[in-house]
């Protein structure tokens, strides 16, 4: 509690002593308040209407409400490179200065150097850069040399170009847009490429002057010049310490002239003389005006100071701590202020240097007023407690009213009604006994209020003879054609504390609620505005129109204002939401309450000024002061996060070093958002850079795709989405200002969540068919490779195909020629020879081994060559041994083949093994069967062929064979065995043999061998 | 047979590539009462170039020849020379080579391991207008009549007789049986072969030319 008393103090002493007659009030931010550190070095604005200030800790954006880093990496490197000066101009481009030295520019994310380090002089003061209509940026160094950078190009202007020569340059830009310098005693202009002396004065700093022309800070004195030649000298400067200077100099919009010296605090000067204006330090060190029209400072140590038009006062009854409850004010129709000091029964009067009791001097000597109200034809009416009502005037008591004239002696409330009439409440000291009471033209009529109604606490009245009221107890009771009535009901809700009412021409009676916001009855139709619908306080005690379409309203957290419109358009379920405009600390005042414990306590004087009963004296409202903001607000949204990860950033600090930024998506340049699957939790922060009322700005949002319709977000400016499914949306925010200018196109930003694949539509419609074709595809793929094992298998039959086919062309060439040689070789010599017989046998037997040979080799080269892998070859084959082999031996052969064989493929060892075993078949029938016929027959099922050798000789022996025949068949059995075939042998004693082997084919094998 | 060889001198000419092989042969053949070689070729270019002026009567021809096969050697040489009968000498009986040759207009085919005996004895049959033919050649030649071109007449195609012998030749049966199973004599067998290789010959053509219209 101590606590918050010694800061009450300071703060409030520090304001009045020097302020309370001040007509500024600067607001400030600190380090506190989430500045970098307390000494701003620099300002300037970007073209969204972010401030920027710059300070020894770096650079910092601020929107109203919040500050934000800014370019960052600007202050990487040593910290000897603290900025000294900054600009920033109509492209958004940042130019920096350093203390060191070292002129840079920072041209969206790009940094070009203007000037190096190095080149860069130290100097006591920072250069000044500041940029001209023509878009070109000029930059006075400190050691007199002028550069200007137009369209990239740099050009160093001198003493060559119109300059004089030494001492340092200023330049100021006029309202018509005339570029001015002043340098070393000397003003001129630059035009045509080249600067023109004008006029020698002694200068220090000059400023652009609104209506052309300049302003002139000369010793001590200002003057102004104009292109005409004049020179005028203004006015003396305000006494400055010695050492003492003049930073800053500038003509806002509204004509007001800033001072800001380095020692001595800041100055306004509104045509007429000097005003000092409050700031937090007296140290002066650079200054902005922003596009809304308000000046900014910075200051050495004490931070940002906006100021700002003073919009209310505190007229304090005592002139110091703590200040005195004020709980009934009026003016009389003299302007004179009347006040009743809380508790103390004093009544004050105010004719404009002071608050003084009304004393025994006056003619007035009853202390124990508790209400005041002014009398239309002159003078005050004061109520009392005990001691009845008294109409003061003119340094007497004239009329008196006590219960002789049917009042009681107790006056609760009085109200001075449009129409003359005073309504008056009154009670007996026991309370038991309340009534009201009209008075008109010295009569007075009187009401028994219900009983258990207690005193009346609120008056209101509109047309002649008619009154509403609200009582302790809670009643709302009207007067109307001469009769009382309770119309509590109305308002739906039981005995609550109607602390204010306030009867408007319209036939509407506002109703300030204790705790409950603002009814409105009209037409016998009830509706309410409390804090959730944009109201500042849920506690009114106070209700007045200012004449300017406003209410405004004074309750537990101080005094705010509603346009009357809105509020009528709310109560008429128009809109959903009231904007409310507070006004209390930030207006440099003390902690505001209204008081509750008198009627009337607020009104609107002729002045159009509006007072208040407060617990700390009169609040007055300059209320004609209140401009309108016709600027709607632009709105940016600042960040996106999305799972809790930030996302995408306004103006992402891409110079930051070491840190993701430059990872992040810039949301200025109307980006899309791509949100990957399962980012779905999405928070959108969004603001409105502006600085007139910005606590003020209200949003409303709406994510297309999946809000319907626009969400009223107050003055939230965040948003979280917890569940976004995939698809495509637009986040679309919308700002409206303080006083109900909206931004209607406000900002949008494209997103896409991304479906998992899962989620797609392509797959919920075309998943099943998705499954089908997977499922094929691996079908497929299976039957590839297959298919592959089988071109390999193939490739590689092929190879060894090739092989077979040269060994057999090897053998056909070389050893077959030669054997065949020999052989015809040894048969020509026989012919010869015919007298040397023991030669001729020889040679005989070498020609018939020769041939043996050959007829050997002509059976491995079938079997080897692949040419002949085809069924049709092996019967050909088979069937040309048989006839070589039996018909020589004097058997008879019979063929029983189908003449049209199936395209059927048998490799080599097939074929090998197939012909051995007929080649043992046959021999055996030669050698042991003594047939006379051999029957060959081929026989084609689907997947083998039988090949049957039968015979009619005399059949294999019952008993067990013997060896040798036991061994052939032995081997047949094994070759067809090899084959996955099989042999089979019938023989029947007398009767023949038949065999029969069964050769399977495989699918493989099956191919047409000669298309393959 | 001494009669018979001085009354008609077979005109015999060799294409083999084998220098030695071909020197033998001319020395079998010198050797042999009633042939004649009239002319001996190293390859089936030259051979192509200068055996229709030689007139020769049997053509002992090499299916395994550098550059042009005995094959192609037949079908360039048979259409200019349709009294000559050539025949096929190969070192393996492969059935497929030699019936692709008795298609291109050969009647007649020998294994080069064949005694001089079987060779001369050959020479004479074929210069007799008999033909030998194996049951497989016999098989294939039937597949191949099976499949008739749109060309043929009805002159090109086999008499039932031929038709008979084809068959009988196909299911093994040696001439002798042919010419019991049938009344006739052996040698007739021979002359019926004869006939078929011609309208085999023939019939090959057509297929030929049917295959190249329908092209």
């Amino acid at each position: 509690m101590s606590c918050v008393w010694l800061w009450m103090m300071v703060f409030v002493s520090a304001e009045l002593t020097a302020s309370t007659n001040s007509s500024w009030v600067s607001r400030v931010w600190q380090a506190d308040e989430g500045l970098p550190e307390n000494t701003v070095v620099s300002l300037g604005q970007t073209s969204d209407g972010f401030l920027v200030a710059a300070t020894y800790s770096g650079l910092v954006r601020f929107d109203g409400m919040q500050f934000m880093p800014f370019a960052r990496g600007i202050m990487s490197g040593s910290p000897a490179s603290v900025i000294n000066a900054i600009l920033i101009d109509g492209r958004d481009r940042l130019w920096v200065s350093r203390f060191k030295g070292g002129i840079v520019c920072v041209d969206h994310g790009r940094v070009a150097t203007i000037l190096s380090p190095e080149k860069g002089r130290l100097y006591p003061w920072p250069p000044q850069m500041l940029e001209d209509r023509e878009g070109a940026v000029w930059i006075c160094h400190g050691n007199g040399e002028v550069l200007q950078i137009k369209n990239g190009r740099e050009r160093r202007l001198g003493v060559q170009d119109g300059l004089p020569a030494g001492g340092y340059c200023r330049l100021a830009v006029d309202g018509k847009g005339q570029l001015w310098f002043a340098q070393e005693e000397m003003v001129g202009v630059f035009r045509d490429g080249s600067f023109h002396q004008l006029v020698k004065v002694p200068v220090l700093l000059i400023a652009g002057a609104r209506s052309g022309g300049i302003w002139i800070c000369g010793i001590n004195q200002l003057s102004k010049y104009t292109e005409d030649g004049s020179l005028l000298k203004i006015t003396d400067l305000p006494t400055m310490e010695a050492g003492d200077a003049v930073i800053v100099l500038h003509e806002d919009k509204a004509g007001v002239l800033w001072i800001g010296t380095r020692f001595s605090g800041l100055f306004c000067y509104d045509g007429t003389s000097f005003a000092a204006v409050k700031t937090s330090v007296q140290t002066i060190i650079s200054g902005i005006e922003d596009r809304d029209g308000n000046f900014w400072v910075g200051t050495r140590g004490g931070g940002l100071n906006q100021l700002k038009k003073r919009l209310i006062g505190l007229h304090t009854i005592n002139s110091s701590m703590p200040y005195k409850a004020v709980q009934s004010v009026c003016q009389d129709t003299d302007g004179v202020l009347w006040a009743v000091v809380w508790q103390e029964g004093v009544v004050m009067r105010n004719t404009g240097d002071g608050w003084k009791p009304l004393s025994a001097a006056d003619g007035w000597s009853i202390n124990f007023a508790h209400c005041v109200t002014a009398d239309p034809g002159g003078g005050v009416w004061i109520g009392t407690d005990g001691k009845g009502l008294h109409h003061w005037r003119n340094g007497a008591v004239t009329a008196s009213f006590s219960v002789t004239n049917g009042l009681e002696s107790w006056i609760t409330a009085m109200f001075t009604a449009r129409s003359g009439e005073i309504w008056i409440g009154s009670g007996s000291f026991a309370g038991q006994k309340h009534k009201i009471h009209c008075l008109k033209d010295g009569k007075v009529e009187t009401f028994e209020l219900p009983s258990g109604s207690g005193p009346v606490v609120a008056l209101a009245a509109c047309s002649p003879g008619e009154c509403w009221m609200s009582t302790h107890a809670g009643l709302l009771l009207r007067i109307h054609d001469g009769s009382l009535t309770d119309e509590t009901m109305v308002t739906g809700m039981a005995r609550c504390g109607i602390w204010s009412l306030l009867a408007t021409p319209d036939g509407s009676l506002w109703i300030g609620i204790s705790g409950q916001g603002l009814g409105r009855l009209k037409a016998g139709r009830f509706t309410q505005c409390r804090v959730e619908q944009g109201l500042y306080d849920d506690y009114i005690s106070q209700i007045i129109q200012d004449g300017n379409g406003r209410f405004w309203f004074a309750g537990n957290r101080g005094i705010f204002s509603v346009r009357e419109k809105d509020l009528n358009d709310f109560m008429d379920g128009r809109i959903s939401r009231v904007q409310s405009v507070a006004f209390g600390q930030k207006e440099g005042l003390p902690v505001l309450q209204a008081s509750i414990d008198s009627w009337p306590r607020a009104f609107r004087g002729a002045d159009g000024r509006l007072y208040f009963a407060m617990q700390s004296g009169v609040a007055v409202v300059n209320a004609s002061d209140f401009k309108d903001n016709q600027n709607p607000p632009n709105v940016v949204i600042e960040k996106v996060s999305v799972n809790g990860k930030i996302l995408a950033t306004y103006m992402p600090d891409v110079l930051a070093a070491g840190t993701n930024s430059a990872m992040l998506l810039d949301l200025r340049s109307g980006a899309h958002l791509r949100l990957l699957p399962g980012q779905r939790q999405v928070e959108f922060v969004f603001t409105a850079p502006g600085f007139k009322r910005p606590e003020s700005i209200t949003f409303k949002y709406r994510l297309k795709g999946m809000d319907v319709d626009w969400i009223d977000a107050g003055v939230q400016r965040m948003v979280t989405y917890a569940q976004v499914p995939p698809g495509e949306y637009s986040f679309q925010v919308i700002a409206r200002n303080s006083d109900g200018v909206w931004n209607e196109k406000g900002v949008t930003l494209s997103l896409t969540v991304e479906p998992y694949w899962w989620e797609t539509i392509w797959f919920r419609v075309a998943g099943p068919l998705f499954a089908v074709v997977l499922l094929l595809g691996g079908v497929f793929l299976v039957l590839k490779r297959r298919h592959q094992h089988q071109i390999e298998r193939l490739e590689m039959q092929q190879a060894t195909e090739q092989e077979r086919a040269r060994i057999a062309a090897d053998l056909h060439d070389d050893l077959g020629a030669s054997l065949t040689r020999i052989s015809v070789l040894a048969d020509s010599d026989v012919a010869s020879l015919q007298e040397a017989k023991g030669l001729r046998g020889s040679l005989v037997a070498i020609g018939t081994m020769a041939r043996d040979m050959t007829r050997a080799m002509d059976e491995i080269v079938w079997a080897v060559n692949p040419r002949n892998d085809t069924l049709e070859s092996i019967v050909h084959y088979l069937s040309d041994y048989a006839e070589d082999f039996l018909l020589p031996a004097g058997l008879r052969l019979r063929l029983d083949i189908p003449l049209q064989l199936p395209a059927w493929s048998l490799p080599s060892v097939v074929r090998h093994n197939l012909f051995l075993a007929f080649k043992e078949v046959l021999n055996n029938i030669v050698k042991h069967a003594r047939a006379r016929e051999v029957h060959v027959g081929l026989k084609i099922d689907p997947l083998q062929f039988r090949l049957s050798v039968c015979d009619d000789g005399c059949g294999l022996p019952a008993e067990p064979e013997p060896a040798a025949t036991g061994n052939g068949l032995r081997n047949m059995r094994e070759r067809m065995g090899q084959l996955g075939g099989e042999c089979r042998l019938s023989s029947m004693p007398g009767k023949g043999t038949t065999v029969e082997f069964v050769v399977p084919v495989s699918k493989t094998f099956r191919r047409d061998s000669d298309e393959s | 047979m001494r009669a018979d060889s001085e009354q008609v001198q077979v005109r015999v000419a060799i294409v083999e590539d084998d220098a030695a092989l071909r020197s033998l042969f001319k020395g079998w053949l010198k050797t042999a009462p009633g042939l004649k070689l009239v002319d001996e070729f190293a390859d089936a270019e030259t051979a192509i170039k200068e055996l229709p002026q030689h007139m020769a009567d049997v053509v002992l021809l090499d299916i395994n020849l550098p550059g042009l096969n005995g094959i192609e050697c037949v079908r360039a040489l048979k259409p200019g020379m349709m009294k000559t009968q050539f025949m096929m000498v190969t070192v393996y009986s492969d059935a497929k080579l030699i019936f692709e040759a008795l298609r291109a207009g050969a009647t007649g085919y020998l294994l080069k391991r064949s005694t001089r005996e079987e060779l001369l004895a050959a020479i004479n049959e074929i210069a007799r207008g008999g033909s030998p033919m194996s049951s497989s050649i016999a098989r294939m030649i039937a597949q191949s009549f099976h499949q008739p071109p749109a060309a043929a007449s009805e002159m090109d195609k086999l008499s039932q007789q031929e038709q008979k012998v084809l068959e009988l030749l196909s299911r093994g049966f040696a001439h002798k049986e042919i010419a019991a199973e049938l009344g006739i004599s052996i040698p007739t067998v021979g002359t019926y072969i004869r006939r078929i290789y011609d309208k085999l010959h023939v019939y090959t053509r057509a297929q030929a030319i049917a295959k190249f219209r329908n092209r």
